[in-house]
């Protein structure tokens, strides 16, 4: 019967293709290879979140009068709502942790070099989309953390030369975080985000089908021992063994770290003390209140806003900045600017937790 | 010929006008000569008046002490300018009442403020004895200062709620003045008492509503309440406390015995051989009040097998058995939210419904009505035990949680032994192949 099936199919959309195409793929194995799942968690956990997402949907309604109330009916009324709600939180978290860290592996492999630049620059996009996914989201259950930090969150808008007010507008719906800037974040969150973020992933994944995994800058080089995994069945196995644990870790976080939902936002009401965002904001966050109010003639705010923008540039423009790994050598400047980046978020963000 | 008079009444108003503008604007350039001449001699007192509420008034040292601050040398104190200099004590009242009562000038100030000091302070004990002649008694200065008056609402006023008890204090734990009067002098100790429900509230949680000592016996005809005025006074902030106490039986039995109403149970250690003793101490009030052990009052005035007692006993065992069962609903809630459920409705009725059933059935025992106060236990009873059975529904959920968890993480564990066996069999399989390809090939 599964035969017959089969030999339906492969007749009319050649599937046999595609299954030598896939046994074709292989992977390779050297010390590095533990940073081949990342990319794979951050799919799976996306996966998590296009499901539980889905199934919060069909009780969450958005509005002021209606968002926070939902949410806590979902959590305490719906069976398995928390289960679903607290899944959702920690798996988000648990994605920007992976995809940040599948980055970083890619970074330090020097995997972007050529032939693979637009693989990292549709990766860098779909980072920053994850990022808005997490602003977005993290304002729909209408909390009181979750409305000042919108606010403060979007302020930072105002900074940016030219364009600030009309780009805080824009994300807001008006001057103020309001009903409307819950109904943009929710219309963003559920439907632009997941179909640019599906697409984006649909191309880089397409990339990395066609031009396989990329080795490590040093293990590249031929030195006659070709070694490699077969992707189907060896690797993707293992992947879902890793899927199954983090799986469960989302579990255990969920059962034993409800997410909690907290008070319902009140505009009128002043804005309680320890107002902070995320934890993958935390060191813009405490970066720019460290900077002094005037840099020049410039506001400090603004110089800050700015030179986040140029960092973010020059992370798109790396594959095509660092001429030295397409010659297949590693520049140690380049390995020191990681770690510093590396130690820089590791520490402003402990700083964002620890200072008041 | 009507427009002729209206000009000239309106060129009255004009000249008015510009006369008063001038006579403003010529006080307000005005150098004070008091103040450049006294600068030294009085630093501190030119300094307390900087700010205080007459100098805002631009009522300034010859608005009270008279003379001409416009003349720079010693013809500015002459009497014929109205100089009094320094009143006297027993000038006092009334040198402060030239002003303060006068209801028309006043207004010009403040018309929300009273004008009927002198008058109260002439019924105050402290006015009585003045009039008889000792001036060692408190005058208007002796709580407001001299100089440096503030108004009472600003803290820096020594009438200000939280210094009224020090500035009473200051007359009223001196042993030496008070000897004089034979009046004792533990007030004040009394009050700050951290078990002084009022003292507290003030200090502690600076709540400046809480009563002080002009709120109890009055400030400018401050007098001590007689033993039956007590709950009156009371009952100004306690009115259904007061309310039901006077209609229940306890009401006559306390006038026949002379007992001041609520102050009597509410004092610390109250004792019916000394009921004065610590009147300026008011528990914080409790269920262990009512009861048939100390530190419960009841015992101070039932003996054992009365009906008094009887009831007594009944509202302490059921106060004690909704303490018990309010600690065990709380105690659950907290540990639901601590493990981060969602219990907010719970926690709401904790702080909201229940603390306010547990009011009102303290408040209850004023009716000293046994049916009375069982309907109030029984609605707080059932409020209780419905927060005591969401705690032990989340509780229950907790359980259910951690036993689903284990379950999955069993099923997920079982699924990744599964895993492991296939990838063996797989790579298995691969080196079987391999080999007999091998052999085929050596073949």
């Amino acid at each position: 019967m599964n035969n017959k099936m089969w030999n339906w199919f492969n007749e009319r959309y050649k599937i046999d293709s595609l299954r030598e195409f896939a046994q074709k793929k292989s992977v390779p194995l050297h010390s590095a290879t533990i940073w081949y799942y990342f990319g794979g968690i951050t799919l799976f956990l996306f996966g998590v979140q296009v499901l539980t997402g889905i199934f919060l949907l069909l009780y969450y309604r958005p509005g002021v009068d209606t968002a926070f109330e939902s949410v806590k009916f979902i959590i305490t009324k719906v069976k398995f709502g928390w289960l679903i709600r607290s899944v959702h939180s920690w798996s988000a978290n648990l994605m920007v942790a992976s995809a940040i860290i599948h980055m970083f592996s890619v970074f330090f492999h020097r995997s972007y070099r050529k032939p693979r630049e637009l693989s990292w620059v549709t990766g860098v996009i779909m980072l920053c989309l994850l990022l808005t996914f997490g602003f977005s989201g993290y304002l729909l259950p209408w909390n009181e953390l979750a409305f000042f930090a919108t606010k403060v969150g979007t302020d930072s808008a105002r900074a940016v030369p030219f364009i600030g007010d009309m780009a805080l507008r824009l994300m807001r719906g008006g001057a103020d975080v309001t009903g409307a800037t819950l109904a943009r974040f929710f219309g963003l969150h559920i439907s632009i985000l997941p179909i640019v973020f599906a697409v984006v992933l649909g191309v880089h994944l397409f990339f990395v089908q066609l031009q396989g995994m990329s080795k490590p800058l040093g293990h590249s080089r031929d030195d006659g021992k070709k070694r490699s995994m077969p992707f189907v069945p060896d690797f993707f196995l293992r992947d879902l063994i890793v899927w199954m644990v983090v799986f469960n870790i989302v579990l255990m976080l969920a059962v034993f770290f409800p997410w909690e939902l907290g008070v319902k936002a009140d505009p009128f009401s002043p804005a309680p003390a320890g107002i902070k965002p995320e934890w993958y904001f935390l060191f813009v966050f405490q970066s720019l209140k460290f900077l002094p109010a005037h840099i020049g003639p410039f506001e400090g705010e603004m110089v800050g806003i700015m030179a986040l923008g140029l960092v973010g540039l020059a992370i798109i423009l790396l594959p095509w900045l660092d001429r030295a790994a397409s010659r297949e050598r590693r520049s140690r400047w380049l390995d020191a600017i990681g770690v510093f980046v590396l130690l820089y978020f590791a520490v402003f963000t402990i700083l964002g937790y620890v200072l008041d | 010929m009507f427009w002729i008079r209206e000009a000239q009444v309106n060129n009255i108003y004009f000249k008015t006008t510009i006369i008063s503008l001038l006579i403003i604007v010529s006080q307000a350039i005005a150098v004070d000569n008091c103040i450049e001449c006294h600068n030294q001699i009085h630093e501190q007192i030119i300094s307390d008046c900087k700010e205080d509420a007459h100098s805002r008034a631009r009522v300034f040292c010859a608005g009270c002490h008279g003379g001409n601050s416009a003349l720079a040398d010693e013809e500015a104190m002459n009497p014929k300018y109205g100089f009094v200099g320094a009143p006297k004590p027993k000038d006092i009242p009334r040198f402060c009442a030239r002003c303060h009562s006068d209801a028309g000038y006043m207004r010009n100030f403040n018309p929300a403020l009273p004008v009927d000091q002198l008058e109260k302070y002439w019924t105050s004990r402290h006015g009585e004895l003045f009039k008889k002649g000792d001036y060692k008694v408190a005058v208007c200065n002796s709580c407001h200062k001299a100089h440096g008056v503030f108004p009472s609402g600003d803290t820096r006023s020594s009438a200000h709620p939280k210094k009224v008890p020090s500035t009473c204090a200051k007359c009223h734990s001196d042993p030496a003045l008070m000897q004089t009067y034979g009046i004792p002098t533990h007030q004040y100790t009394q009050y700050i008492d951290s078990s002084n429900v009022h003292g507290y509230a003030l200090f502690v949680k600076n709540d400046i509503t809480a009563p002080v000592c002009n709120d109890c016996h009055g400030n400018h005809g401050a007098a001590p309440p007689g033993v039956s005025q007590v709950g009156q006074v009371c009952s100004h902030c306690h009115m259904l406390n007061a309310k039901l106490f006077r209609a229940s039986p306890h009401k006559d039995g306390f006038d026949a015995l002379g007992t001041m109403e609520c102050a009597f149970c509410h004092q610390a250690s109250p004792d019916v051989n000394a009921p004065l003793a610590r009147i300026h101490t008011i528990v914080k009030p409790m269920a262990k009040l009512a009861g048939t052990v100390q530190p419960a009052v009841c015992v101070q005035c039932h003996s054992q097998g009365d009906a008094g007692w009887q009831m007594a006993g009944k509202v302490s065992a059921g106060s004690d058995s909704l303490a018990g069962k309010f600690a065990a609903a709380e105690a659950l809630i907290k540990r639901a939210e601590k493990r981060g459920l969602e219990v907010s409705d719970a926690r709401w009725q904790l702080n909201g419904d229940i603390h306010r059933a547990m009011l009102e059935l303290r408040t209850a025992i004023h009716s000293f009505d046994l049916e009375a106060w069982q309907q109030h236990f029984d609605y707080a009873d059932s409020l209780v035990n419905a927060v005591n059975a969401q705690g032990l529904h989340a509780t229950q959920e907790l359980s259910s949680r951690y036993k689903y968890f284990l379950i999955m993480t069993l099923i997920i564990a079982l699924l990744i032994v599964l895993l492991i066996l296939k990838i063996h069999q797989v790579e298995n399989d691969r080196k079987a192949a391999l080999t007999n390809k091998q052999g085929g090939i050596r073949r």
